[in-house]
């Protein structure tokens, strides 16, 4: 029968293209219930989480499904959804009436308007019982303090570093930089050589806003910088530092010191010149320690060629020099749940210094709980993160967390177009200003 | 009323999946709304005045235009020679036929990431034979670049549609009697007179429905942007769909967003009313 043959041709045709474009491999869906195990008559929580990969997913169901065991009293049903669509979905729940009882938040702006909403619970109280509130890396607590209350509770913590090719600065006699001049003495060197010093990815937009972060923070100073994000104060952005930094950034760009075409670089790709050492340095935050060390993405041993630095300096800013730049993502309660005792139980067991080391062990990432990172459960790369987020007199956040939706929108976007070159640092700047203007206002009829 | 039960099924999904939304969307368009903060205004006409004095409107907006008419430019010619030369039934036509339509049954989010990975500045397998061509290294940034980005979604877009496009017109030029082309073949016409003075008069109803798909699903295109460019770099890739997104998701300004969708609707309806209007001049109707 030739149609049944030309349907079987087709179907595998349209399979091949399928398979070419990886959509065979079995993916997380984007919103999955694990099922119910527990006895008829337990107090529901449901459990909000954006871990749907590994090693993180596996993880987390081994804690849960432990906690189910010891509290055959709550039926613990997680909820995953994917980071890129969680903003959007939380929302809708949110205003659906249908929320997890506890769920994932970014820190900053986003849960300071859960806060102002009355959507989420102040944990001040709960934190203050037995130590619970004493147990986090103090560095990880602020950005969960909002008017007074304390909005959630901190997990997992990621700050930027520069990561280097080892090998590549020792065969030119380089030393990691320690300032920003003596970054930018060290990218002249790769760039003589006809080789991009730094890799960038800025398809999502917000990658390159970190340098313009950590250069504000240095030039202008981290209360300073904190304040003029925050549209409910009367920061204006007015000091020269800002479009000094700015310009410096564009300096990078300007000098072929970025990869080419960052624009359109995605993150594969951006591990991938790394990993490939076709760039001897790029920044990035600590998400990416693990997939660099030890993974499919990364040839054999690589992991044992690259080593980190800190963020450089800039002498004479206003600024503390040694301030580190990241912030910790985290859990809220939601205000309306039906079940408030047992998510917190579940929330309490879930940041209890026994269950954070056996998640520092399964993730190798840094778990906000004091003690979660030691010699059994870390490698030497990630301890040395804790001990240097440990030392940091304080860690400022980058800014789109901090920003008002539609102010980061706006920047990031400007911010893109400084990369490529079409919007000077002053209209960056200017664009920046006139957003958060507009959200002043707006936030100002709201109050 | 036993005609009305008979439609009332397919009438009742049409209304609560279609009409009761636009109807929503319409009420949303003149209100602030902010579910996490609990927010529902009335600002009457304001999220259109915002958006219409915002530039990336403008951007997308002409975005838009420029997409509607390349891919019509594209599209139609390029789905008319197909349709015209793939009309045979042979079993090597009938496979072709299936090669160029297979492209519309991938979802446009793996298209979005197949193209973005040929399209790739540094790792790119464009870059990488354009490389071999002209025997040194070539590193077009051609989603990066803001010469290019928009030219290269729309040759994404024009590489997945043209094979359906085909299809449309071939279900068309199957409909005229062959005797006409017989005639023709007898009379000393040659293929290329065959297509101008038999085909393309008498396909000429069928194509302007055609153009007009085009014209509404070019208005429509959200996901190949989305996952290859999200609108960037510095909205110069953006359209209205993904600048709608933007601002009900990103910027949180649901009301905005539903505004956009508003002028979507209104170019949409307008193609549609520009279609109706030339069809019942083309059936001679007053």
């Amino acid at each position: 029968m030739p149609i049944t043959r030309y349907l079987w041709l087709a179907c595998a045709l349209a399979g091949c293209l399928v398979a070419a474009t990886d959509c065979g491999r079995p993916r997380a869906p984007s919103a999955v219930v694990t099922p119910s195990t527990a006895a008829p008559g337990a107090t529901v929580v449901r459990f909000g989480s954006v871990w749907v990969n590994e090693p993180r997913k596996s993880t987390l169901e081994k804690v849960a499904a432990e906690f189910r065991a010891r509290h055959p009293e709550i039926d613990l049903r997680v909820e995953y959804t994917q980071p890129d669509d969680y903003k959007p979905a939380i929302r809708t729940a949110v205003a659906a009436g249908n929320a997890p009882d506890v769920f994932f938040v970014w820190p900053g702006e986003w849960l300071r308007k859960f806060a102002r909403g009355h959507q989420v619970l102040d944990l001040t109280g709960e934190l203050a019982k037995d130590g619970w509130g004493d147990q986090f890396i103090p560095n990880a607590m602020p950005l969960f303090e909002y008017r007074g209350g304390t909005w959630g509770v901190p997990m997992l913590m990621q700050c930027a570093y520069f990561l280097y090719n080892n090998e590549m600065f020792v065969k030119r006699g380089l030393a990691p930089p320690k300032t920003w001049d003596e970054l930018l003495r060290v990218c002249e060197v790769f760039k003589r050589e006809g080789m991009a010093p730094i890799g960038l990815s800025n398809v999502n937009k917000w990658p390159l806003h970190h340098y313009v972060s950590i250069l504000w923070q240095r030039i202008v100073g981290e209360d300073r910088v904190l304040d003029d994000y925050d549209t409910e104060t009367e920061g204006s952005f007015s000091d020269p530092g800002y479009v000094e930094g700015l310009r410096m950034v564009r300096l990078l760009a300007d000098k072929g010191y970025f990869s080419e075409n960052a624009n359109g670089t995605s993150r594969e790709m951006f591990r991938q010149l790394f990993a490939t050492e076709r760039v001897p340095m790029i920044m990035t935050g600590t998400w990416d320690l693990g997939v660099l060390q030890n993974s499919d993405e990364v040839p054999e041993g690589f992991g044992d060629k690259w080593d980190m630095f800190a963020l450089p300096e800039v002498p004479g800013g206003k600024g503390n020099q040694a301030y580190m730049m990241g912030a910790p993502d985290g859990y809220a309660v939601w205000a309306d749940t039906k079940s408030k005792d047992a998510a917190l139980t579940w929330l309490r067991f879930l940041t209890s210094t026994e269950v954070a080391q056996r998640l520092v062990s399964g993730l190798q990432e840094l778990v906000c709980v004091k003690g979660a990172v030691n010699e059994q459960t870390a490698g030497d790369k990630l301890r040395r993160y804790a001990a240097d987020l440990e030392a940091a007199p304080g860690v400022t956040p980058w800014a789109d967390i901090m920003l008002e939706s539609s102010v980061r929108e706006a920047y990031l976007d400007a911010l893109s177009g400084m990369l490529d070159g079409t919007v000077s640092p002053e209209d960056v700047l200017a664009t920046l200003r006139d957003a958060h203007a507009k959200a002043r206002a707006e936030t100002r009829t709201e109050s | 009323m036993v005609p009305y039960a008979f439609v009332a099924p397919a009438l009742f999904v049409f209304c609560a999946f279609a009409l009761i939304p636009i109807a929503l969307g319409l009420c949303a368009a003149a209100f602030r709304i902010d579910p996490v903060l609990r927010v529902c205004e009335y600002v009457g006409a304001r999220n259109f005045a915002t958006i219409a004095s915002d530039p990336p409107f403008h951007i997308a907006l002409r975005n838009n235009l420029l997409w509607i008419l390349l891919s019509i430019g594209v599209q139609i010619p390029l789905a008319l020679l197909l349709a015209a030369a793939l009309i045979d039934q042979s079993r090597f036509c009938r496979a072709l036929r299936t090669v160029f339509f297979s492209p519309l049954v991938i979802p446009g989010v793996a298209i979005g990431i197949m193209f973005s990975i040929v399209l790739d500045g540094q790792f790119g397998a464009l870059n990488a034979a354009l490389s071999w061509v002209e025997g040194h290294q070539v590193t077009v940034g051609w989603t990066a670049d803001r010469r290019w980005a928009l030219f290269c979604l729309i040759a994404v877009a024009c590489w997945q549609y043209t094979g359906y496009h085909m299809m449309v017109l071939l279900a068309g030029m199957q409909g005229i009697p062959t005797e006409l082309y017989e005639a023709a073949e007898i009379d000393g016409a040659g293929w290329w007179q065959r297509l101008g003075g038999i085909t393309l008069p008498l396909l000429r109803r069928v194509m302007l429905a055609d153009v007009l798909l085009v014209a509404i699903g070019s208005v429509k295109v959200f996901d190949i942007v989305q996952v290859m460019t999200q609108g960037g770099p510095n909205n110069a890739t953006e359209v209205l769909a993904t600048y709608m997104y933007s601002q009900a998701f990103m910027s949180e300004r649901m009301g905005s967003g539903a505004a956009v969708a508003v002028v979507m609707l209104i170019i949409t309806l307008g193609f549609a009313v520009i279609h109706s209007r030339l069809a019942r001049l083309e059936a001679g109707a007053p």
